[in-house]
C-alpha cells in the first residue's frame, strides 16, 4: 500500500513532459470553446429558451497555411457528471454542421430543466466528413486529422465569461496583440506589425498574464479560481497551465526559453503564444500574441 | 493535512454496535475457565507412555572458525516443534549463544529428520528441547566446526509430564500445534538476511516466495498472491492484522528483521484461525529477546540506519528494543532540483520494544510495542502536467501499537494463548484538487485460542478473534475511486464528493479446527470460521477442510477446500462514498499437490489450485447510484512448482515457477483478465557461505509483463482543456516481460565478542528498468513506456554484539 507514494512522482514525471509536451503548439489544436449568450456576450450560461454562440478556438502554428476544416456537433441534455466520457441523458435536440471556423448557433429549448447542462459534442475534421451520433464521433473519408471534442453548457450558473483584457508583458514590456503574423521573414515586418524582437538563446524570458480582479466572480463565500492555459509554437515553455487561486493574486507568470540559434532562419522565426482563461463554471476567454525571434 | 495525526477520542458508538465486540471480549475471558475445565477432565484410565522424537538425519551447521573467539565449544539450546510426520515445523532459541551460532543452529535443526514421538503405537506431534553444540576446530589445519548432538539441558523451563521420557531423551512432551495449511512458504530470519533482494526484510522476503508478484508501482501497489488483489492478502503481525507492512516506497517493512522469528505465506486454503481475506495470509512472528547476556546491533547503510539492543535479567524478564530511521532526506535536497516542489523528502522511522517475562513455569507474558511513521509531500505552486495537480500532493501514515500476549500451559494436553493489541492509526493522502483523504483513530485486536489434545487422534483448536477500529475520516474526491478493472483515471471533471464522519467497525469471529489422525501419516483438518462484519450487519460461516497424507518414500500428498469471506475495504460501506448495503466478498479455495524429499537434499513440491470469487465489489454501471455494488465474480487457476535445497546449510536456495490465469467479470460483462494477472513467474534464489566470513547471494526473477488497458483515442474536453481517453478492451495489452537480478555480498569479521559486517546489496544489478506501464502525451496520440526503478546499490556496515 505504501507503494502508492511511488505513484505520485511517476504520474507527474513519467507521464508529464514527453516528446510532445502540452505547451507546444506543433499542430493545429483545439484549445477551448467560448459560449456567449445572444445579446449579452459576457454571459456564458444561457437560460432555457435563449440562444448562444459557441465559438471553438482552433489555433494553428505560424506557417501552417490554409486549412479546410469541417465540423459537426450535436446538442443534448447531459448525463450527470461521472468518470469517463460524457453522454446524453436524452436524444439530441439539435445537430449542427459546417465548415471553416467552427461556430455553433445554439438555441436552448425552452422546455429544458433550468438546472440541466447541455452537452455539445462532435468532431472537427481536416479533410474527410464529420460523422456524429454513433458510438463515437469521427471523420470519414480518410481525414488528415480529426479531433473529437465536447463542452458542457450549464444553464443555471448565471456565469460571466472572464476576460483577458489586462496587459500581457514579456520581460516587463507590454506585449500587444499586434497584427496578423507573417509566415516568413518576420524581422522585416516586425516594426510595422508591432512584433517584439527577441534574440535566440538560452536566457529564459518571463511572460506575465494579467487577469482582471473583477473577472473572478464570487461563488458563495469564495471567488472563482481561474485556470490559465498557455501554449507557444516554438521554444520551451515552463509549463502548460497556471492557476489563479481564489485567494491568489494575479498576474500569472510563466517562463519561456526561445529556440536555439541554429533553429532560427535568417529572416527570423515567427512565434505564436496563446493564453486561454477558464473559470471552471463554463466561462472562457482567450488571447493571442506574436513575436519574432532573431538570430 | 499531516498535522491531524493526534487522533480523536471515538464518540457516538451505540450499544448495538458495541455489542459484538463486548461479546468477543467476554468470550476471551471465558476461555480460561473453560480450559481449566478441560484440564480437570479425567485422565485416561491407563495413559499410554510417550516416546519422544528421535533424530534420524542430523544436519550440520557451519560457522566461521573466527566466531569461536577462543572458546572450545559453544552450545545453543533450542525448542523444536516436531510434527507427527517427524518434520520440524517450528523452532526457537531458548538459550542463545549469540550470532552466528543461534541462527546456524536453528537453521540446521529445522532441517532435521526425526522419528516422530509416539503415544503407544500412535505417532504424535511433540515439542522437544535440543542442545546444539558447536566445537571449535583445532588451530591447524582449519576444518569446518563440527556440531555435536548433545543431551537436553539439565533443567528445561517447562516441566516434563513424562519424567522417564525426559530423563532418557531430554524431551518435554507437550503436544504442539498441528500443520493446518495445505501450503506454507516459510522463510527464517537467517535466510531472509542472506538472500539477495531480501536485505533482511520480511516484506522483501515475501516477494521472493512462489506465486507472489509485485504489482506495478503505478498501480495501487502491494503484493499479488496467486492472482489475487493486493488488498485481498492480509498480513498478521503476531496475530494482529496490519493494514500495511511496508514503509514509504515499499523498499523495506516497518519491523526490524533482526527481531523476527519467521515469515510464513499461506497462498490459499489457510487455516480457520485466519479470516477477512479472500486471497492469501502472511504471518510475521516476532522472536523472543535473548535470554542471556547483552546483545546489540547497529546497521548503517545508504538508505537508513537501525539500532537494536537486547538484554536479560537472570531468571527474570528479557528485553529488546530497536529503532530505525531513513536518511534519504538528508541528501535528497542535493540530488533533487529545487523546482521539483518537494516539500518533505521521503522519510520513515519505526521502533520496536519487546519484553518477555515468565512468572511461572506454566506462564509466559510478552509485551510488544511497535510503531511506524512515513511521510512524503510535494508542494506545487504551479500545476504540473494536470491543472488539478497543484498545491499539496503527498502521503503520510502513522501507527503505534502495544500488544500484550499471555501463553499458559493449562495442562499436559492443553495450552492457551491470549493476545490483546491496541493502537492508533493515521492515514492521509492528498492529490491537489482531485483528492484529499484524512483518517485517524484507534485499532483494537483481540485473539484467544485454546489448543487441546482431546484424544489420541483428535486435537482441537478453539479460538475467537476480534478486529475493531474506531476512526474519524474525511474525504474529498470523486465518488468511489476507480476499482480494479476500471481504467478511467481521476478527472478534474469528476463530481466531487465531500464525505466524512466517525466510523465504528467491529468484526468479531470465532473458529474451531480439529486435527484428526485417523491413520498413521494421514492428517485431516476440518474447521469452521464464523465472521461477523459489524459495519455490514452480515455474518458469514466459512467451513474449511484440508488433508495431508505422508506416504512412503518421503512423499506427502495434500489438498484442501474451503470458503473465505472479506469485508469491504476502508469505508466502501460509507454513505455518500460507497454503499452501506454491501455484502462481504466471498471465495472458494481448492488446491491439491504433492511434496517429495529427494535424497535428503532437495524438497520438491507441485501444487495446483483453483479459486472462485463472487459478490465482488465493483462500480455501479455508468456511474449510477450507489457507486459500489456486489456484482462481480472471478476465477483463478494455476500451478506452482518449487524446489528447495535442504542439504548443507552453507547453501540456501530454491527455485519456484508459477503458471496462472486470473480472470474477472464485472456485472454482466465478459470475462477479462485481472489487472495483476501474470501468466509466468520464475524465481531463482541462492545464497552461499564461501568461508572466511564471505557470503554471497543471487536472486533472479523473471515474470510476464504487466497488463494494461490501451488508450485507442482521445476526446478533447473543452471544460478542462484536457483530453479524455477512449479505452480499448480492459486488460487487453501487456508490457514486455520483466526480469530482475539482485546480488548481495557480505564480509564478516569477528572482533572479540562482536562481529562487524560490510555488505553490498545491489537491486536490479543489470539496470534493466522494467516496463511498468504506458504513459501518454497530453492529447493521447503518443505513447511512452513508464519504466521501473534503475539499479539500486546499497552499501552498509553492520556491527553486532
Amino acid at each position: 500500500m505504501n507503494r502508492l507514494v511511488i505513484l505520485i512522482p511517476v504520474l507527474l514525471v513519467g507521464c508529464g513532459e514527453q516528446d510532445h509536451p502540452g505547451w507546444l503548439l506543433e499542430r493545429p489544436r483545439v484549445l477551448g470553446a467560448r459560449v456567449a449568450v445572444e445579446g449579452s456576450a459576457e454571459r456564458s450560461s444561457p437560460a432555457p429558451g435563449e440562444a448562444a454562440v459557441v465559438e471553438w478556438l482552433v489555433v494553428e502554428p505560424p506557417g501552417t497555411g490554409p486549412v479546410e476544416r469541417a465540423w459537426a456537433f450535436r446538442a443534448c441534455v447531459a448525463t450527470p457528471p461521472a468518470r469517463g466520457l460524457p453522454g446524453c441523458a436524452e436524444p439530441p435536440f439539435a445537430t449542427y454542421e459546417g465548415s471553416g471556423p467552427p461556430v455553433v448557433d445554439l438555441r436552448v429549448p425552452a422546455a429544458l430543466d433550468p438546472q440541466a447542462r447541455v452537452l455539445l459534442a462532435g468532431v472537427l475534421c481536416t479533410g474527410g466528413e464529420p460523422v456524429v451520433g454513433g458510438d463515437e464521433d469521427r471523420c470519414s473519408g480518410g481525414a488528415l486529422d480529426e479531433t473529437p471534442a465536447f463542452v458542457h453548457v450549464p444553464l443555471a450558473a448565471a456565469n460571466h465569461n472572464p476576460s483577458l483584457d489586462e496587459p500581457i508583458t514579456l520581460d516587463g514590456t507590454e506585449w500587444s496583440e499586434g497584427t496578423e503574423p507573417p509566415e516568413t521573414d518576420c524581422v522585416e515586418v516586425a516594426g510595422g506589425a508591432g512584433l517584439p524582437l527577441v534574440g535566440a538563446g538560452a536566457r529564459e524570458r518571463t511572460i506575465r498574464i494579467g487577469v482582471g480582479e473583477a473577472d473572478r466572480e464570487p461563488v458563495g463565500d469564495e471567488r472563482e479560481v481561474l485556470q490559465l492555459t498557455h501554449v507557444i509554437s516554438d521554444g520551451t515553455l515552463s509549463r502548460q497551465f497556471s492557476v489563479v487561486e481564489e485567494d491568489g493574486a494575479p498576474p500569472a507568470e510563466v517562463g519561456w526559453e526561445p529556440p536555439p540559434l541554429d533553429e532560427i532562419p535568417a529572416g527570423g522565426l515567427t512565434v505564436t503564444f496563446v493564453a486561454v482563461a477558464r473559470d471552471g463554471r463554463g466561462g472562457v476567454d482567450w488571447t493571442t500574441r506574436t513575436l519574432c525571434v532573431t538570430q | 493535512m499531516y498535522d491531524r495525526y493526534h487522533g480523536g477520542v471515538p464518540s457516538g458508538r451505540t450499544a448495538p454496535e458495541r455489542l459484538p465486540f463486548i461479546i468477543a471480549l467476554a468470550v476471551v475471558w471465558l476461555i480460561d475457565p473453560l480450559c481449566a475445565f478441560a484440564q480437570d477432565l479425567p485422565a485416561p484410565v491407563e495413559p499410554l507412555p510417550i516416546v519422544p522424537p528421535e533424530v534420524t538425519a542430523f544436519v550440520e551447521a557451519t560457522v566461521d572458525a573466527s566466531a569461536f573467539a577462543g572458546r572450545p565449544e559453544v552450545a545453543v539450546v533450542l525448542e523444536l516443534d516436531v510434527s507427527a510426520e517427524g518434520a520440524v515445523i517450528d523452532g526457537r532459541v531458548v538459550e542463545g549463544a549469540g550470532e552466528p551460532f543461534d541462527s546456524a543452529a536453528l537453521s540446521a535443526a529445522r532441517r532435521f529428520e526425526l522419528r516422530p514421538a509416539r503415544r503407544g503405537e500412535e505417532a504424535i506431534a511433540a515439542r522437544i528441547r535440543y542442545r546444539y553444540v558447536f566445537t571449535a576446530p583445532p588451530p591447524e589445519p582449519e576444518p569446518d566446526p563440527v556440531p555435536e548432538i548433545a543431551p537436553a539441558p539439565e533443567s528445561p523451563v517447562e516441566p516434563a509430564p513424562e519424567p522417564a521420557a525426559e530423563l532418557e531423551f531430554g524431551a518435554t512432551a507437550v503436544v504442539t500445534a498441528p500443520p493446518r495449511e495445505v501450503t506454507r512458504h516459510a522463510m527464517e530470519r537467517r535466510q531472509v538476511q542472506r538472500m539477495a533482494g531480501a536485505h533482511g526484510d520480511p516484506i522483501a522476503a515475501v516477494e521472493l516466495m512462489p506465486g507472489v508478484v509485485t504489482t506495478p508501482t503505478t498501480s495501487d501497489g502491494g503484493l499479488a498472491v496467486r492472482g489475487s488483489h493486493p488488498r485481498d492478502t492480509q498480513v498478521f503481525l503476531e496475530g494482529a492484522p496490519v493494514l500495511f507492512l511496508d514503509h514509504v516506497g515499499g523498499y523495506t517493512s516497518f519491523f526490524n528483521g533482526d527481531l523476527l522469528e519467521s515469515i510464513d505465506l499461506f497462498p490459499s486454503n489457510y487455516s480457520a484461525r485466519y479470516g477477512r481475506a479472500l486471497g492469501a495470509v502472511i504471518t510475521v512472528d516476532v522472536r523472543d529477546p535473548a535470554e542471556r547476556g547483552v546483545h546489540g546491533a547497529l546497521d548503517v547503510n545508504v538508505i537508513d540506519a537501525s539500532l537494536r539492543a537486547e538484554a536479560a535479567i537472570e531468571d527474570g524478564p528479557s528485553f529488546a528494543v530497536a529503532a530505525r530511521r531513513s536518511h534519504v532526506d538528508l541528501f535528497f535536497d542535493a540530488i533533487v532540483p529545487e523546482d521539483a516542489g518537494v516539500d518533505v523528502a521521503p522519510t520513515y522511522l519505526d521502533y520496536q520494544a519487546i519484553a518477555v517475562f515468565r512468572p511461572s513455569d506454566r506462564d509466559r507474558l510478552r509485551l510488544l510495542v511497535y510503531g511506524t511513521k512515513d511521510e512524503l509531500r510535494f508542494l506545487f505552486d504551479d500545476p504540473a502536467g494536470d491543472p488539478a495537480i497543484r498545491g499539496e500532493v503527498g502521503y503520510g501514515t502513522e501507527m503505534h501499537r502495544a500488544q500484550l500476549g499471555w501463553r499458559r500451559r493449562l495442562s499436559d494436553d492443553a495450552e492457551l494463548d491470549v493476545e490483546l493489541t491496541a493502537g492508533t492509526l493515521a492515514f492521509a493522502q492528498a492529490a491537489g484538487a482531485l483528492l484529499d483523504v484524512d483518517l485517524d483513530g484507534y485499532e483494537l485486536t483481540g485473539r484467544a485460542e485454546v489448543r487441546v489434545q482431546v484424544a489420541d487422534p483428535v486435537r482441537l483448536l478453539v479460538g475467537v478473534d476480534t478486529y475493531a477500529f474506531f476512526v474519524d475520516w474525511a474525504y474529498v474526491g470523486p465518488p468511489a475511486p476507480p476499482n480494479e478493472g476500471d481504467p478511467n483515471p481521476f478527472s478534474p471533471s469528476d463530481p466531487q464528493v465531500v464525505a466524512g464522519g466517525s466510523d465504528r467497525v467491529v468484526r468479531p469471529a470465532a473458529y474451531v479446527e480439529a486435527q484428526l489422525t485417523p491413520a498413521n501419516g494421514l492428517t485431516v483438518v476440518p474447521g469452521v470460521r464464523v465472521d461477523h462484519y459489524g459495519e455490514l450487519r452480515e455474518t458469514r460461516v466459512d467451513p474449511r477442510l484440508s488433508a495431508r497424507w505422508a506416504i512412503a518414500g518421503g512423499t506427502t500428498l495434500k489438498g484442501g477446500v474451503g470458503l473465505y469471506s472479506q469485508p469491504e475495504f476502508l469505508g466502501q460501506h460509507a454513505e455518500g462514498y460507497g454503499n452501506p448495503d454491501l455484502d462481504p466478498e466471498r471465495a472458494l479455495h481448492t488446491s491439491a499437490g504433492v511434496e517429495q524429499r529427494v535424497a535428503g537434499l532437495v524438497e520438491v513440491g507441485l501444487e495446483g489450485y483453483y479459486k472462485r470469487l463472487w459478490d465482488r465489489i465493483v462500480a455501479h454501471p455508468e456511474g449510477g447510484s450507489p457507486p459500489l455494488i456486489n456484482d462481480g465474480v472471478g476465477r483463478i487457476y494455476g500451478a506452482e512448482l518449487t524446489a528447495r535445497w535442504v542439504g548443507d546449510s552453507r547453501l540456501a536456495g530454491y527455485v519456484s515457477y508459477s503458471l496462472s490465469r486470473s480472470e474477472r467479470r464485472d456485472r454482466d460483462g465478459d470475462w477479462r483478465l485481472f489487472d495483476y494477472d501474470r501468466t509466468h513467474a520464475l524465481t531463482i534464489a541462492a545464497a552461499y557461505e564461501l568461508g572466511a566470513g564471505w557470503d554471497v547471494g543471487l536472486t533472479l526473477r523473471v515474470a510476464s509483463g504487466n497488463l494494461y488497458t490501451p488508450v485507442v483515442g482521445g476526446v478533447y474536453d473543452a471544460d478542462t482543456d484536457r483530453y479524455r481517453p477512449r479505452f480499448g478492451a480492459v486488460g487487453s495489452a501487456r508490457t514486455e516481460p520483466s526480469h530482475r537480478l539482485d546480488l548481495r555480498i557480505q564480509k564478516t569479521w569477528r572482533i572479540g565478542d562482536g562481529r562487524v559486517a560490510l555488505y553490498l546489496d545491489v537491486l536490479n544489478a543489470t539496470n534493466h528498468q522494467a516496463a511498468e506501464g504506458v504513459g501518454y502525451s497530453y492529447d493521447l496520440r503518443h505513447t511512452q513506456e513508464v519504466r521501473g526503478l534503475p539499479i539500486l546499490p546499497n552499501l552498509g556496515l553492520r556491527g553486532e554484539l
